[in-house]
């Protein structure tokens, strides 16, 4: 059960409680269970919770990994070859049950494109090499570079 | 805060801490710490002087460092500008001649003539 | 005891994920090292500028400004600099006008001379994360003068005579807003001010640099802006991809609670004012007022039909006004310095200065603050320091929403209007500069598919037209288009501009109308050569093998994913057009150069 208790039941707090609720659980998505605690806190209807949940892109109805890694393929990023380390993520965290590998869209950090993010640590100026060395971090269970 | 007065107070305080980066200060003590400076005893100078001006809690003076001034039988060399740009230089100092610099030339405003080259 | 150093590390966004953290750590350990730790004042700032060259360091008194640091070299600063007074060199700025000499002085770095800076002033000079230095600077003080000397209708008529227009990207009259949010009646008397930082046009990072580099602006322009209509609560909307804006602007509410600049009677006067922060979740389309609204009520963040406008029925249904972060780091300096101080700045109908995230291939690139009418030329060549690689070919401007531009338009000011004269945009100031490698096409091509990403799907002409749209694109970069195409192009992305509900579908066909209006050629050359200039559209190029420079390694053939290379040491080698995946492996390990990727298609005779 999450804690809600620091927002007040009012349906305006939703967002924060969904966020709330995925950043509890180790595997960084909404369950059925957890959208159901969040229904149940604010009296709203399940399928009200569900329908916003949804509808925004940060939160995610499917289980993902330990650490879910996000490649910035907006146009600045792909300019610096966000989309060849996309490609290059793909394969090499592949058989990584611990990786989830998700494209996203710009993180406003284009001075230092390309841009890839792991849970809530921003990479900036990425190249394949410093990419590998992250996986292998990773690996270790640990998000540094 | 519970007025614009209150507001002006916090400001002149919070100011005062912050004149190295707004350049707003009325001496700008300068410490030569080249290596024959430090050699000769640059770093406790400079220690001195900030130590000295912190006790007395003198306003509008900063206290920087610069490299070697290249003569090197006067060092610790001190330098110390006015916002105006007059510039007097001490030498040979020491931790002793800086506290003495602090309470005559900066608090009362006389340089003493005799630590001049 | 007092200190004698100033050391500022740039703290932003952009500087942490190229390794600030590091480099802070690392400058604590020696500056203990050498014993200067009491000496020694170490202060996060906001972001300085210019992120490509981060992380970064400025010292003070000197204003010794310092780039690209490496936590190693951090022990050569401190013995150096800090102990032996003499400035590192070689991690200076250099001026590449003047046979590369080291700038020595912060205000001598090219990529500040030629800014005016207003909105980001303070950013990267104050650690953001205290009030007291912010006050230290004139901060709250216009706060102070419009509750001790002003009524709402003066604060409203000084930015009337300031000429500010809403820095989001529409450029309405912020005055006028503020107008019919004040005049607005609401059965209870409750009435919103809200922040917009739900910034996500790819390329604009204005709005996360103030809330994260000089919060307690931002807080002072809205709470002005509530004084001026009347409202007393207030709501920070930031996007959750912004977590460093978001805590940043958390504290610097928190201190304002603390010193009594938020809450009840503020300082002594009858004006009351509480603010909360809200965060997004991931979607471009709250960036709409309207939808932003409905992301804060707890809804799907969908838009809604206009009028009524926010200002007479919007949060919950009461009289709301919402301006953008840029907008509000604007006001305080226009109440201290007076609106005629800031019309002075600019062209007749923008006024001011205009932030840009300037991008792309120039050789400055980051945040910049210049007035409003510069020219795009000298936008590019003298701010941004001119093109770092390659032929300038295009500029685009505004983002997803906006167009690009061409050589033709070097002269143009930026200013609202004569940007949407050419088919570009304001938008919220991104600028990426493109060189002649880029294929406009595929640069329209990529801008409609975010919007086609992000269009909240509420209403058709965006939901389908879009996906229309950028069916249309797809076929073409493929080498499958036809004239007509072209037509069904111009007429489709008329219709969505015209019947969309929001600024999302209304602004979305932009890229696409702007590329066709000024670089028709390469469409035409697209579908009629069926040939990429740019060598960008796979589709439309091929490689070749240069016989009389090939050496018959083979390597190419080894590397070759299709098995497409054939030959011998003795015949040389060749591609097999029908069969290679254009993946350009040949041309990476070819030892001798003789491998070529040109534009076009190869038929099979040519062979």
């Amino acid at each position: 059960m999450t804690n809600f208790e620091k927002y007040l039941p009012k349906p305006e707090n939703i967002l924060q409680l969904l966020h709330l609720a995925q950043d509890a659980n180790p595997l960084q998505y909404l369950s059925k269970d957890a959208l159901m605690e969040v229904a149940e806190f604010l009296k709203m209807p399940y399928n009200q919770v569900y329908s916003v949940a949804s509808f925004y892109s940060m939160f995610s109805l499917k289980l993902r990994g330990k650490f879910v890694i996000k490649v910035c393929l907006s146009p600045h990023c792909v300019v610096q070859g966000s989309d060849n380390l996309f490609d290059y993520l793909k394969k090499a965290t592949k058989k990584m049950d611990e990786v989830s590998l998700e494209a996203c869209q710009c993180l406003g950090v284009c001075g230092n494109a390309p841009v890839v993010l792991v849970n809530d640590k921003v990479y900036g100026n990425m190249t394949q090499e410093k990419l590998a060395g992250l996986v292998q971090n990773l690996k270790e269970g640990e998000n540094v570079l | 805060m519970k007025s614009l007065a209150d507001l002006k107070k916090l400001k002149e305080e919070v100011q005062k801490k912050m004149n190295l980066r707004n350049s707003d200060y009325k001496y700008k003590i300068v410490v030569g710490m080249g290596t024959s400076g430090i050699a000769m005893g640059a770093r406790e100078v400079m220690r001195a002087f900030l130590d000295e001006i912190s006790k007395r809690d003198v306003a509008g003076v900063i206290v920087t460092q610069s490299g070697e001034k290249g003569a090197s039988s006067m060092e610790p060399v001190v330098d110390v500008l006015e916002k105006d740009g007059k510039v007097v230089t001490y030498c040979q100092m020491s931790a002793e001649k800086a506290k003495r610099v602090v309470s005559e030339h900066i608090v009362n405003g006389n340089v003493i003539s005799e630590y001049l080259i | 005891m007092l200190k004698r150093i100033d050391v500022l590390l740039c703290f932003g966004s952009g500087c942490v994920s190229a390794g600030a953290k590091k480099i802070k750590e690392e400058l604590q350990n020696q500056v203990k090292a050498y014993d200067i730790d009491s000496e020694v004042n170490i202060i996060e700032t906001g972001c300085m500028g210019p992120c490509d060259q981060g992380p970064l360091m400025l010292v003070y008194p000197e204003g010794v400004f310092y780039k690209q640091l490496k936590p190693e070299d951090m022990k050569e600063v401190v013995e150096e600099h800090f102990v032996k007074g003499r400035v590192v060199e070689r991690l200076l700025m250099r001026d590449e006008s003047v046979a590369a000499k080291a700038i020595r002085n912060v205000e001598d770095v090219p990529f500040y001379q030629n800014q005016t800076k207003i909105a980001l002033k303070h950013c990267g000079y104050l650690d953001p994360e205290s009030l007291e230095e912010y006050v230290a600077v004139d901060g709250y003080s216009a706060l102070g003068k419009v509750l001790e000397q002003m009524s709402p209708d003066d604060v409203i008529k000084q930015i009337q005579v300031s000429g500010l227009r809403g820095r989001g990207g529409g450029g309405f009259p912020t005055h006028l807003k503020w107008k019919f949010a004040k005049a607005a009646k609401s059965d209870d008397g409750k009435k919103y001010m809200i922040c917009n930082g739900d910034e996500g046009d790819p390329g604009a990072f204005m709005d996360r640099s103030l809330l994260e580099g000089d919060p307690h602006k931002v807080l002072e322009g809205m709470m002005i802006a509530a004084y001026a209509v009347g409202a007393c609560e207030g709501f920070f909307y930031i996007r959750a991809e912004y977590p460093l804006a978001i805590q940043r602007i958390k504290l610097a509410i928190e201190n304002a609670k603390e010193y009594g600049l938020l809450g009840d009677n503020i300082l002594g006067s009858d004006f009351c004012f509480d603010v909360e922060v809200r965060t997004g979740a991931g979607a471009f389309v709250c960036g709409e007022e309207t939808a932003l609204i409905s992301s804060i009520e707890g809804k799907r963040g969908h838009p809604k039909p206009k009028p009524p406008f926010p200002a007479n029925k919007g949060l919950w249904g009461k009289p709301t006004n919402i301006n953008n972060v840029e907008t509000f780091a604007n006001v305080p300096p226009i109440i201290l310095k007076g609106g005629e101080w800031f019309a002075s700045m600019g062209t007749q109908k923008s006024k001011g200065t205009k932030v840009f995230a300037l991008t792309g291939d120039v050789k400055n690139t980051g945040l910049v603050e210049v007035p409003m009418g510069i020219t795009i030329g000298e936008l590019i060549g003298k701010v941004g320091g001119g093109m770092s690689s390659g032929q300038f070919k295009a500029v685009q401007l505004g983002g997803p929403s906006g167009g690009c531009l061409t050589k033709q338009h070097w002269d143009v000011p930026i200013d609202y209007d004569s940007l949407i004269a050419e088919g570009a945009m304001m938008g919220s100031g991104g600028v990426i500069v493109m060189n002649h490698e880029k294929c406009m096409v595929n640069v329209a091509k990529f801008f409609l598919e975010f919007s086609l990403e992000e269009s909240c799907g509420k209403c058709s002409p965006c939901r389908v037209g879009l996906k229309h749209m950028h069916n249309i694109l797809e076929k073409i970069t493929a080498g499958k288009g036809t004239m007509e195409d072209i037509t069904e192009l111009e007429k489709i992305g008329s219709v969505v501009k015209k019947t969309s509900l929001c600024g999302l579908g209304q602004t979305a066909p932009n890229p696409v109308l702007s590329t066709l209006k000024y670089f028709r050629n390469e469409y035409e050359e697209h579908i009629k050569e069926k040939k990429c200039s740019s060598l960008v559209c796979a589709d439309l190029l091929h490689f070749e093998i240069n016989k009389d420079k090939c050496v018959g390694c083979s390597l190419c053939a080894k590397k070759c994913p299709t098995g497409c290379i054939e030959g011998s040491k003795k015949e040389k080698f060749t591609i097999l057009q029908g069969e290679c995946v254009k993946c350009g492996n040949c041309l990476e390990v070819c030892p001798v150069g003789a491998v070529a990727k040109l534009p076009g298609i190869l038929s099979e005779d040519e062979e």
